[in-house]
């Protein structure tokens, strides 16, 4: 069996799409594009298997190739595109009723004002569970750097999401008296 | 094309790093690295996050990537 066969099954690729998808969605903001920024990965991580060291972080490695894809593209539109960070349009193809009571478009849309750097980071640290190292080595800068967006990134979507230190159902607990 | 670099060991539970991280750990992790958010906001834009994430997660791979990593096996295994 040759060596990328082994690192590549196609039960290991299966098994990172859902995620590698999700952070495709949230990162450019609209599942079309996200699609094609997963197969461009999954064909580039294909060409490249035997630059893959074996026993290293296949996730990371993958989310690697997928966010430099997206931020060169990112390059290439904002010279014809008067669109900050290319994600001003976002939008699910999905019904939101599809996900619950959540409301995945306001926060979708939320994330899209964030800076390409911030929400990256965010992404990564905040909902994919990767380390600030592991973050850092992704995006090929300092951890300090890493920090710093996360920081900045939860900050900003606190105040776009309106997130409160109030009670479990975002209402002021003084309201209820005053009704 | 621009390769990644290369990936050190993943060591830990992505899940519990997640809590840990969206403020679940009371002690601030505050250095000069941009602003801190109040324990109890981090809390809940955490939960609000990983809902969010978690919902993207669930959903069902799309059959094209099915059929493309078929067809890579495939192209693989006849060489």
């Amino acid at each position: 069996m040759s060596e990328q066969g082994s690192i590549f099954s196609r039960e290991t690729l299966v098994a990172t799409m859902p995620n590698l998808r999700a952070f495709a969605i949230s990162l450019c903001g609209d599942e079309h594009t996200a699609n094609d920024l997963v197969q461009e990965t999954l064909l580039k991580a294909w060409a490249n298997g035997d630059k893959f060291e074996n026993g290293t972080n296949l996730k990371a490695w993958l989310f690697t190739i997928l966010r430099n894809s997206y931020f060169s593209k990112l390059r290439g539109t904002r010279r014809e595109v008067n669109d900050e960070d290319g994600a001003a349009a976002a939008q699910l193809s999905t019904h939101p009723e599809q996900h619950g009571h959540m409301d995945m478009q306001d926060f979708l849309q939320a994330l899209a004002e964030l800076s390409a750097d911030q929400r990256e980071a965010l992404l990564l640290v905040g909902a994919e569970g990767f380390s600030y190292e592991e973050a850092a080595e992704i995006c090929g800068c300092a951890v300090g750097t890493i920090k710093s967006r996360v920081n900045r990134a939860r900050s900003r979507l606190a105040e776009l999401m309106n997130v409160t230190a109030l009670d479990e159902f975002g209402a002021p607990k003084a309201s209820h008296s005053a009704l | 094309m621009s390769l990644p670099h290369q990936i050190g060991d993943g060591e830990e539970a992505p899940g519990a790093r997640v809590e840990k991280l969206m403020g679940k750990e009371e002690t601030n992790i505050s250095d000069e690295t941009g602003p801190e958010l109040d324990s109890k906001i981090r809390l809940r834009l955490g939960k609000q996050l990983s809902a969010f994430y978690g919902e993207l997660v669930k959903d069902p791979v799309p059959e094209q990537f099915i059929q493309l990593l078929d067809e890579l096996s495939r192209k693989e295994k006849s060489q």
